[in-house]
Order: C-alpha cells, then sequence, then structure tokens
C-alpha cells in the first residue's frame, strides 16, 4: 500500500484517539473545578451592604458591622439561595455548626417568602441574614456558585473560602485547624 | 472505459468535499449564530454604542467560571450574566480596560482571564494546531511533487499514444500501480470518509448535544440506569402485588381485606378505575367504613384530574361526621374550598390539617405550597402554619420489633397476629402514622449501612406494611431473606411473611424457606402451625386444617391454643 494513503488514515485515527480519550478523561474525572484558588484569601474581607432579611425596621443597606455583631471572634460567612440543593443539605450542619462559631447568611437572589419556607422548613442557622438581591455582593466576594462558606477572622480577614456543600468532614480538615490556629 | 470511472470519481469527490464544506462553514459560524441567538439580551447593552463595543470585548476575555470553557460574552449562566452587567457597570464609571480586568482578576483571581496559560497539562493544545498545520504542508508538498511526477508521466505517454484514443487495458495497468491507486479499492475510498461523517455525528448526539446536561459522563449514565432499574423493580414488584389481589378477590368476592388490598395495589400501579371500583366494594363490605369513605374520596377525585366531584365531596361530609380529625378527608374539604374559590375555607381547613401531621412529613410540603397558593390568590399574608409535634406516646419500637419473634416462636401462639395488630391499633391513627414514618426513616437509612440486620429488615417490613405499602414490605422482607442465618432468622421470617396476612407476592418466599428448613424443625408444631397459615392464604383450606388438626391431636385439648386452634379450623371448614 502506498504511504500517502495510510498516512492522512493513520493521522486521522490518532488524532481522533487522542481527542476522544482526553474527552472521556475530562467528562469522567476533573474534580479541581469545584474549588478555584480565592486571591481574597488573607485580604479583608469586603463589606456586606445588604437589606436585612426579617427585620421590620429599616436599618436595611447600611454596611454590617461585623465587630458590633460578634465581637472580637472568628466568624463565618455562608452564600446560600432557598433554591440551591446543597444549600438545603447543609443546613442541619450549620445548625449545629452554629453553636460554636457565628454564621452570617447571604442570601443569593433569593425571593423572602421562599426563604421563610426554605428557614421553617430546613432551619435557621444564622445569626443575621443579608439578601444580596442583585448578586453584586457575591460578585464582590468573588463568589461563582452557592453555597459558598467564607471563614472570617476576628480582624475581618478572610481566612479559608469553601465552595460547595459543607460537611463535617470539610469543617474537621480545613475549618477546625484554622480556628485552633486563631483562638491560641 | 477508464473515462467513464474517471467522471464517476470526481463526480463523487466532488460531492463529498461539498458537504464537507458545508460542515465546515456550519461548525465556523455556529458561534457567531448562536451568540446573538442566545447570550447577550438587549436590555443588558449599553446606549453608546463605543462603550457596548468596548464591553463586549472585555467580556469576551473574561472566563465564565461556571461552565468554565466559555467566555462570559457568550455563556447563559447566571453568574455570567451578573459579570457581564459589572462590567458595563465598571465601563459606566470610566474605569479602563486594564483596571477592569485587574479589579475582577482580584476577586476571582487568574483564573478568569480567559487565554489558557502555558503549562504541562496544555501543551497539548498549543502544540496541536502547530503540528497539525506541519503535517498538513508536508502532506501537500507530497501531493504536489508527485503530481507533477506523475504529470510528466503521463505527458511523455500522452505524446507517445497521440491520435491513439483507445488506451491498451495493459498500459492502464502499469500506470495504476505505478501511481498506487489501485492499491486501495474504491469502494473503500468513498464508505470510509461516509462513515467517519456517520461516526462523528452519533458521537455528537450520544455526548456533546447541548440539551444533555452538564455532568460527567460516568455518572449520568450510572444515574439513569440505576434509576431507571428501580423503577422498574418497584413496577414490576407492584403489578406482580396487583395480580394476586385480583386473584384472590376473585376466589373470594366477599372478602373486606381482599378488596381493600386490591385497592391499595391497584393505586400502586396507578389503574385508578381498579382502585374506585375496589374501594367501593370495600365500602359497602365494610357497612360504610368512615376511613374508606375518605380513601373513596381521594381516589374519586384523582379520577377527576384533581377535582373534587360531587360524589366525593358528599363523602368526605360523612367521614368527618365520623371523625373530625380525618387528615385525607380534611385536606380535600380544603382542596374543595380552594377549587370553589373560597379560600379562606380553604386556608382554615387546610390548616388544621397540619395540626394533625408532622412538620417534615410529604402532606406537609403540599400543605405549605397549597396554603401559600390560596393566601396569595386571596391577596392576603402566608398565615402562620403550626404543624403537631412529635407524640409522647409511651410506646418504644420494642413493641414492634419483637413481632419478628426472637423466642415466643417455639411456642404456638395462634393469637399471636391478632395480639400484634391490636395493641398497635390502641394508638390512635395520627399517633400510628407519625410512629411509623419516623421508624420507617431511621430504619431505612441504618438498614443501608447494615444489610445484613435481619431483624431491622423484619421492622422495616412491618413498617412499610401498617402503612398498607405492599411493595416495599415485599422488598424489606426480600432483603431479610438475603440476610438470613439460621433456622431461628428463617422461622421469624415466615412468620413475618405470614403476617402480613396479604402473602402476595411472598408466597414464593415463604415456600423457599418452609423448604429450607430442617424436617426436625418442620414437625414441630409452631411450624405445623405457619404451614398451615400459609396453605390458608394460599387457598388449600383442606391441607391447612390437615395441618392443624395434626397439631390439635399433640396438645391439651382443654387448653387456650386448643381451643384457638380448633375455632380457626370450623372457620375454615365453613
Amino acid at each position: 500500500m502506498n504511504v500517502r494513503y495510510i498516512l492522512p488514515i493513520g493521522i486521522f485515527c490518532v488524532i481522533a484517539l487522542i481527542s476522544g480519550v482526553a474527552m472521556i478523561s475530562i467528562l469522567n474525572g476533573d474534580q479541581s473545578r469545584t474549588q478555584l484558588p480565592s486571591p481574597l484569601i488573607g485580604k479583608k474581607a469586603p463589606e456586606l451592604v445588604l437589606t436585612s432579611y426579617g427585620r421590620s425596621q429599616a436599618s436595611s443597606d447600611a454596611a454590617l458591622d461585623f465587630k458590633q455583631m460578634i465581637g472580637d471572634k472568628p466568624f463565618i460567612v455562608n452564600y446560600f439561595a432557598s433554591w440551591c440543593a446543597p444549600c438545603q443539605k447543609e443546613i442541619p450542619f450549620l445548625e449545629k455548626l452554629s453553636q460554636k462559631v457565628p454564621i452570617i447568611g447571604v442570601a443569593y437572589k433569593d425571593k423572602p417568602d421562599e426563604l421563610a419556607i426554605f428557614l421553617e422548613r430546613f432551619g435557621n442557622p444564622f445569626l443575621h441574614i443579608g439578601l444580596d438581591n442583585d448578586g453584586k455582593t457575591a460578585i464582590n466576594w468573588g463568589v461563582y456558585g452557592i453555597p459558598e462558606t467564607f471563614l472570617i477572622s476576628d480582624e475581618g480577614i478572610i481566612i479559608i473560602r469553601h465552595a460547595g456543600e459543607m460537611t463535617h468532614d470539610v469543617y474537621r480538615s480545613i475549618f477546625l485547624p484554622k480556628i485552633e490556629e486563631m483562638m491560641q | 472505459m477508464r473515462g467513464v470511472i474517471g467522471v464517476n470519481k470526481s463526480a463523487i469527490s466532488q460531492l463529498i468535499a461539498v458537504l464537507m464544506g458545508v460542515v465546515i462553514a456550519i461548525t465556523l459560524f455556529s458561534p457567531l449564530i448562536l451568540k446573538n441567538a442566545f447570550a447577550i439580551t438587549a436590555e443588558e447593552m449599553l446606549e453608546d454604542p463605543v462603550l457596548e463595543k468596548r464591553a463586549r470585548t472585555i467580556s469576551a476575555g473574561l472566563r465564565c467560571l461556571v461552565c468554565q470553557n466559555q467566555s462570559i460574552d457568550d455563556s447563559d449562566a447566571e453568574l455570567a450574566i451578573d459579570l457581564r452587567k459589572q462590567v458595563r457597570d465598571y465601563l459606566k464609571q470610566d474605569m479602563s480596560d486594564e483596571a477592569i480586568f485587574l479589579a475582577l482578576r482580584e476577586k476571582y483571581g487568574e483564573f478568569v482571564l480567559l487565554s489558557p496559560p502555558i503549562q504541562p497539562a496544555t501543551y497539548l493544545l498549543w502544540i496541536a494546531p502547530l503540528a497539525i498545520l506541519g503535517i498538513g504542508i508536508l502532506l501537500m508538498a507530497n501531493l504536489f511533487f508527485a503530481a507533477k511526477k506523475n504529470n510528466r508521466g503521463s505527458l511523455s505517454q500522452n505524446n507517445k499514444s497521440s491520435g491513439l484514443q483507445v488506451v491498451l487495458p495493459s498500459s492502464k495497468k502499469k500506470k495504476k500501480s505505478e501511481t498506487g491507486e489501485a492499491q486501495i479499492p474504491d469502494i473503500i475510498k468513498i464508505t470510509f470518509p461516509v462513515f467517519v461523517l456517520i461516526l462523528s455525528v452519533a458521537i455528537y448526539l450520544g455526548l456533546g448535544r447541548p440539551d444533555l446536561n452538564d455532568q460527567p459522563l460516568a455518572e449520568r449514565s450510572e444515574m439513569r440506569a440505576t434509576a431507571e432499574k428501580e423503577l422498574e423493580d418497584r413496577q414490576n414488584a407492584a403489578l406482580k402485588a396487583f395480580n394476586q389481589a385480583k386473584a384472590r378477590v376473585e376466589k373470594n368476592p366477599e372478602s373486606l381485606s381482599a378488596q381493600f388490598m386490591l385497592a391499595a395495589t391497584a393505586s400502586q400501579i396507578g389503574s385508578i378505575e381498579d382502585e374506585v371500583n375496589a374501594l367501593e366494594k370495600s365500602l359497602s363490605l365494610s357497612g360504610g367504613d368512615a376511613r374508606i369513605k375518605s380513601q373513596l374520596a381521594e381516589a374519586l377525585t384523582r379520577q377527576a384530574d384533581g377535582q373534587v366531584t360531587k360524589a366525593a365531596s358528599s363523602l368526605i361530609s360523612q367521614a368527618l361526621q365520623t371523625n373530625p380529625e380525618d387528615i385525607r378527608a380534611l385536606y380535600l374539604r380544603g382542596l374543595e374550598s380552594f377549587q370553589k374559590g373560597e379560600m379562606g375555607d380553604a386556608i382554615l381547613a387546610w390548616q388544621s390539617t397540619a395540626t394533625l401531621i408532622l412538620p417534615d412529613s410529604p402532606l406537609a410540603d403540599t400543605l405549605r405550597s397549597d396554603i401559600a397558593k390560596a393566601a396569595t390568590s386571596n391577596g392576603v399574608d402566608i398565615p402562620k402554619i403550626k404543624f403537631a409535634s412529635l407524640p409522647k406516646s409511651n410506646i418504644s419500637t420494642s413493641n414492634i420489633s419483637d413481632s419478628g419473634g426472637n423466642n415466643a416462636l417455639i411456642d404456638v401462639n395462634p393469637t399471636l397476629f391478632e395480639e400484634q395488630r391490636s395493641q398497635f391499633s390502641n394508638l390512635s391513627e395520627i399517633e400510628q402514622a407519625q410512629f411509623i414514618q419516623q421508624m420507617v426513616q431511621r430504619l431505612s437509612d441504618r438498614l443501608e449501612q447494615q444489610p445484613e440486620n435481619f431483624y431491622g429488615w423484619l421492622q422495616l417490613a412491618n413498617a412499610h406494611l401498617s402503612m398498607q405499602d405492599v411493595a416495599s414490605a415485599s422488598n424489606a422482607l426480600n432483603s431479610a431473606a438475603n440476610a438470613v442465618t439460621s433456622d431461628e432468622h428463617r422461622i421469624a421470617l415466615i412468620e413475618a411473611a405470614l403476617l402480613s396476612h396479604t402473602s402476595l407476592s411472598l408466597t414464593q418466599l415463604v415456600e423457599n424457606q418452609l423448604a429450607l428448613l430442617p424436617d426436625s424443625l418442620r414437625q414441630s408444631n409452631s411450624i405445623k402451625f405457619l404451614e398451615g397459615e400459609y396453605w390458608r392464604q394460599i387457598g388449600d383450606n383442606n391441607t391447612a386444617i390437615k395441618l392443624w388438626s395434626d397439631i390439635l391431636n399433640e396438645i391439651p385439648a382443654e387448653g387456650q391454643q386448643a381451643q384457638t386452634l380448633q375455632q380457626l379450623i370450623a372457620e375454615l371448614s365453613n
């Protein structure tokens, strides 16, 4: 057989094989996309200028004063929404966690009445809930998919950003060592 | 002859070339078409065309972090839309392009910039286009030189044969072998590209179609397969149960339990006609039981596509007269008011329904959204819903868990079945439902971890049975059969299967387990009694009477057991 015919077919087959293998491995594997590094770590947490949920007095639209609300303690900021399934799943754990670490919730693009049903049904671990109606605050915090959970130090510095569901394992392996470090 | 072949070949290759051209054109232009069709909406755009153009350019260089391989300019993800708005806000604030890139990089990191970095994982990506170009050039050069050589060859041949229109077969053969054309049959040359085209279309439709979820391939197909299998298993079990219930009704049309079971199984396979019929018969056989009335009302409502009919409505009233706390009837009353437009009444009825159920029961969700719907369409605030709290009853799981019977077995106790039932029915209906619901949830969670827990499976089956969920119960009992490790287990399983009274899809299971017992045990009174019950349930009364009479001959005639047995035999003989 002539090289002129074998060569193109051969090259075609090799390319097809490589791209096929690459495609399948990308489709099956690649877990890394769930955790992108945040450049905000080690920086001061951006302000939370949000309408507060469930408070009748018009205390809205002023930046939250973390110090006044929590004192000199590390705390957690959790971005969530009533329409997001992992957010529902993590609530029971957050409720337990809220007994140790105060949690501020940011409801991302949520409706107050749906939020009310969500909180009644799954529980309310939040010390305070702010409504991020247009998603601007989330962008400011570099949020790319809810739920996302931030650990903030007593000085207001972002220590950890976890994208995805909060679980006991995540807390124990990632959050707890940092919290203990800070407490010392 | 050669000329004819030549024309054919070039026509086909032209056709293929045109086809490929069309495919390439579509591929090249589709991003443009799709981009304009889907991503950016008119309201997003800035009025100033210069700013808008800058916004588009910046967006094209920013990665959509949700889809990751798309720019935010052509992504429809929520975050991409927000980021596009953010970019335009920055532009309105007179920020420079660099400042905008920098601002977003500070929040999202290097990754938000779309040009892929040069690193080992992406070497292939960067090199591939160059490599393909190089290979292409080499191939072209090769073809070019070959054609030149060939041209020269055929020219000289043409010169030689000038004037001769017919090329001799021998010289044609020679020429073909020179260029190698004859080596690959035409059929392959034509079918191969077609095959490749079909293959790529097939791969695209299977893996790359845009309407498929953005889920990893293996997970997707695995999830689909298990879901399909589960559904199929459940449907099969339910259908089997239904057919057996039907057979039982045909044999014994005046039996209330048979009719009622037929209704339950019919509801599981979704055959509403059968369900309504069976419930109507059950109702008349029971002499107008209020619980069956509300069930029938529900079935009639479902039959009418969710509309509460007149017949259903009168049944609801009757059921509520007997028991004002009938959850089903109360809910349906609410639905009826809702459909009549009497929102206030609907909310009231649903609120009283809520006080009777636990906040995490399946009906609770429906109630929440129904009440919210009624309130909204009435223009009032969504009222607070109060659900029942956990009952403080003193009954513990042990009352049920012992139903499998650990050691009580070997004593013949014909009243065993009745006793457990009555113990349980001392509780109010709501208490029962709540109790069972909690238990089932806890149990099935635990059993997922420990499938070898035999008595756990028995408990689960029992709980399902008290909720009339025959299919789940028989599944649980079948799982229990896999966890059997001793004769004691075996007996407990047989007992539990027979305890269900329905036996339904379980006759096979009971038969197998009986056969697996050692002969010595099978001769014991307790097993004989169970075997008798088995025959009775599958309708062979004579064998049952025979077995039970055997037992009677062996036990003291005055005892309570003997009396109960005599009673049972007398019932069967009629």
